[in-house]
């Protein structure tokens, strides 16, 4: 019993971080029905940039802000200068397209900080809790309420403020929105600026749990896409219940089956979820046109 | 002789010409091993250009059909010494099989919902790969996987053998491209509704494509297995898959010539990036990622049709430019008269 | 053996609650041409997807020769006899004119991946028939000096037209069209009513969706009108034009049917 807790709390920070990650994907597919494959690299340079500020001995909450920020602009940048530029996008081409975004990236940040692990120091002490029979690290807890903190702020900026409800026009209609005076451009550069925000604080506080390199966003980013898609493209509730969900079943699969295989067995339920319901366990929120 | 010519194209022609004597141009071990990398990737990027390009379906798992074809043909023939040819046969109907349970499940999949479970696809095989100790050696991978010494055992024999290979599979494709199932597979790719009012099963279409094009890769994984003589499933991962994107992305993917140039290019680059790595020794990182990634960014955002279909865009233009010049002036000539 | 080629029974589509077609019926006989008109949104394109087995209908029933349609695959359609075209083009524009009409062949062509890979002997009889025959249809409807042209170049009057010879080459028992004549001037729309009696003269049956009153009232053999979802008249065309349900569903939108060759926006 305390064995299957043990494994539920670890599932729970991992399923957090890949919610968060889901919800950037759908942020950014809701405005502009782009998928950034180049989510992941957000997390890996949040991280990053914090360990070299953090060797700069620049303070701790200060670095904090200023990785925050720089790997904001770059998300802004990035949809500005390389992703509208794309003039009749299909699927095909924008996957491949933020696919070549982030192998840029990864190498560029295997020039800058090598193919090195580094460590970051938790926030707090790397004393671990105890409670309850289980044991979890301090900064786990941080983790935790790091991805609470996102998700209410997502949900207070997309349903309570006029940003938020700007945003969901160019979703629900990106012509009709821009007949109401509404910019798509800017409504899909702040999605991107809100993604890789999110992606950032998700990077710098699982840093510490492990260790953080150059090549850390690939998996994290093909983590977040499953839970993206899993939910149903387009759907952050459905995404952050995927997210956990597939921590879950990772830390679950890990413990009681083979470590090895854990990424194989979430991969294999994602399969054959899309195998039962092609759009998701609940459902893409957009349906798409008839076609005729 | 000129019927020749005109049969097979002399696009064609320059292509057998330039495959026969590459050997003797650079006559060096090291540009032939070169020339049989390139041809190895060569017959998967062919195939997924069929799938991509034409069928419009994408696929981010490729290197796993390489890779299931590769350890196929050589667990078969050291583990249960069965001869190579049995194993090669087997490495391309092995992952054939894998391509048609994974379309046949995934068929009604679309646009990133099948990026998707092909990427997931790609990762469970290379997991699988690694963790199956008992048959695939795992991490550490098989060795001593037998040559292939059907015409001799040299590094030319070798080169020879698999440019036959391509040549196939390029003729195949070709002619598959100018056909009712290459046209079947274009009509589903902008249509779908359209094709099936046209009478096109489109997930029959789909299902070929697929299983066609984890064919290809899978022969080509066979023969890769036996080249190399020892095996490990790191190759077989996500970055293959891109690096096989990118090669047909490149050289265009609606053009199935464009798959096979732009596996030449992307190739060549990669070997002059190891070579420049020798003398720049400051370099840590991973360049050829940043070159690729480079490479696809550029070519989506002011390209998106490759290579060969917008050099062969420029050539009618020039083309046309040149009949109209010559129309106008016999008209000039005409009315002077 | 009856003459009746088409027989639809009582239809009905809903669209998530919205009711876009109810209790439909009529029929179409071998080598006539019927249209179907009625006001925007009266639901005519529904019931040619139907038909054509693009989307099931809710309820009722659709028999084609005889045969219950309502298990038959939409990709089955063609090989049964049945064709269509459709109201915003859907064209393969990175093929050429000639190619595109080639897919048209599918349903009468059986060779498959092997055969045309490595181009057996079937597979090359095919294709040359294929292309025969893509260019004797291409011929008909004008179109053979533009054969090798990309599709996607070509102006829309032309698409059309295409579409048609795409439709047609496989010889269908029915063929239905979508609009033939939306985007056509006037020259070029009475061009299409001819080649329509053209069709029907060969013995294909046509049903027709048409704003075009010009083209309806010329080529129809009977009309069958919509409104709102429901069959509200049928009959020929100068039973239609008398009709008095018929000038009251189109009055108020726009003043049609006063004179014979006003079109219907």
């Amino acid at each position: 019993m305390a064995e299957l807790l043990q494994y539920v709390a670890n599932g729970f920070v991992g399923g957090g971080i890949y919610a968060i990650i889901a919800v950037g994907f759908v942020t950014i597919y809701n405005v502009s029905k782009v998928i950034n494959l180049a989510q992941g690299e957000f997390l890996m340079l949040g991280g990053m940039i914090m360990v070299s500020l953090i060797g700069l001995h620049v303070p701790y909450g200060l670095a904090f802000l200023l990785a925050v920020t720089a790997v904001t602009i770059f998300g802004i940048l990035l949809q500005k200068y390389v992703i509208s530029y794309v003039k009749r996008a299909t699927p095909l081409s924008l996957i491949i397209l933020t696919i070549g975004v982030s192998i840029l990236i990864r190498g560029f940040a295997s020039l800058i900080w090598g193919k090195d692990a580094f460590a970051l120091e938790p926030i707090t002490s790397h004393e671990p809790i105890s409670f309850g029979g289980i044991t979890i690290a301090q900064q786990s807890v941080w983790v935790i309420a790091a991805v609470l903190v996102i998700l209410l702020f997502l949900w207070y900026l997309m349903d309570k403020t006029m940003v938020g409800r700007k945003i969901k026009a160019c979703s629900v209609n990106t012509k009709a929105a821009r007949l109401m005076g509404i910019s798509p451009g800017k409504m899909a550069g702040l999605a991107f600026a809100i993604s890789a925000a999110s992606g950032a604080v998700a990077g710098i506080v699982i840093a510490p749990l492990s260790v953080t390199s150059y090549d850390v966003g690939v998996l994290l980013g093909v983590k977040g896409f499953s839970a993206a898609i899993l939910g149903g493209l387009g759907n952050p509730i459905g995404a952050v219940i995927a997210g956990f969900l597939l921590g879950l079943l990772e830390s679950l699969g890990a413990g009681y089956i083979s470590s090895g295989l854990k990424d194989a067995i979430a991969f294999i339920v994602l399969i054959a979820f899309l195998v039962i319901k092609p759009t998701g366990i609940f459902g893409e929120r957009s349906v798409g046109k008839g076609g005729l | 002789m000129r019927s020749i010519v005109k049969k097979l194209g002399i696009g064609f022609i320059f292509y057998l010409l330039l495959v026969i004597i590459f050997p003797f141009l650079l006559s060096n071990e090291y540009y032939l091993s070169v020339g049989i990398v390139i041809g190895l990737h060569a017959i998967v990027t062919v195939g997924l250009c069929l799938l991509m390009g034409l069928a419009g379906q994408i696929s981010i798992g490729q290197a796993a059909f390489w890779g299931i074809g590769a350890y196929t043909s050589a667990v078969l023939s050291t583990k249960y010494g069965l001869p190579p040819a049995i194993g090669l046969l087997a490495s391309a109907i092995i992952p054939g099989i894998f391509a048609f349970l994974l379309a046949r499940a995934i068929a009604g999949l679309q646009g990133y919902y099948l990026a998707m479970a092909t990427l997931a696809f790609g990762y469970i095989v290379q997991i699988g790969l690694t963790e199956w100790e008992s048959v695939t050696g795992g991490a550490n991978g098989m060795i001593s996987i037998p040559k292939l010494q059907y015409f001799g055992d040299s590094e030319l024999s070798m080169y020879y053998l698999i440019w036959a290979v391509v040549t196939c599979v390029l003729i195949f494709s070709l002619n598959i491209l100018k056909s009712r199932v290459g046209r079947a597979f274009r009509a589903i790719h902008k249509s779908e509704i359209a094709a099936t009012t046209m009478g096109i099963d489109v997930r029959q279409a789909k299902l070929g494509a697929f299983v066609l094009s984890g064919m290809f890769a899978g022969i080509s994984g066979g023969l890769y297995a036996h080249y190399m003589g020892i095996l490990d499933p790191q190759p077989f991962g996500l970055h293959e898959s891109i690096k096989f994107i990118t090669m047909v992305v490149v050289g265009g993917m609606t053009s199935i010539w464009g798959a096979l140039v732009g596996t030449v290019l992307i190739d060549s680059i990669n070997e002059m990036l190891i070579l420049l790595s020798e003398y720049i020794p400051g370099l840590q990182g991973d360049v050829d990622t940043i070159v690729f990634g480079a490479i696809l960014v550029f070519i989506i955002m002011f390209m998106p049709e490759g290579l060969v279909p917008r050099c062969r865009a420029f050539y009618e233009k020039v083309k046309a430019k040149k009949r109209k010049a010559a129309g106008s002036q016999q008209a000039e000539r005409k009315t002077v008269a | 053996m009856t003459n009746v080629l088409l027989d639809v029974k009582a239809i009905s589509k809903n669209f998530g609650g919205v009711q876009a077609v109810s209790l439909v019926d009529f029929d179409v006989r071998k080598g006539e041409i019927v249209a179907l008109i009625g006001p925007n949104g009266a639901g005519k394109s529904t019931v040619l997807n139907m038909i054509s087995g693009v989307v099931p209908p809710t309820q009722g029933e659709i028999y084609f020769e005889e045969r219950l349609m309502a298990n038959v695959p939409g990709s089955q359609y063609a090989g049964l006899g049945i064709t269509r075209t459709f109201q915003n083009l859907q064209t393969f524009d990175d093929m050429t004119v000639l190619e595109n009409v080639m897919v048209g062949c599918h349903s009468r062509t059986q060779s498959g991946l092997l055969a045309c890979g490595l181009k057996l002997g079937q597979a090359r009889r095919e294709e040359v028939d294929m292309h025969h025959r893509a260019l004797q249809w291409l011929e008909i409807v004008g179109l053979s000096s533009v054969a090798n042209t990309l599709a996607g170049n070509l102006p829309y009057g032309m698409l059309r037209l295409m579409e048609i010879a795409r439709a047609m080459v496989s010889e269908p028992k029915l063929l239905l069209l979508d609009e033939p004549a939306a985007g056509l001037n006037h020259t070029e729309t009475a061009d299409m009513t001819n080649m329509l009696k053209r069709i029907r003269a060969n013995g294909t049956a046509i049903l027709l969706v048409e704003h075009d009153m010009d083209m309806v009232m010329n080529a129809a053999d009977r009309i069958v009108v919509l409104d709102q979802g429901e069959k509200i008249a049928e009959g020929t065309p100068a039973q239609i034009q008398e009709s008095p349900e018929v000038i009251a569903a189109y009055l108020g939108t726009e003043e049609v049917m006063q004179t014979r060759g006003e079109s219907v926006g």
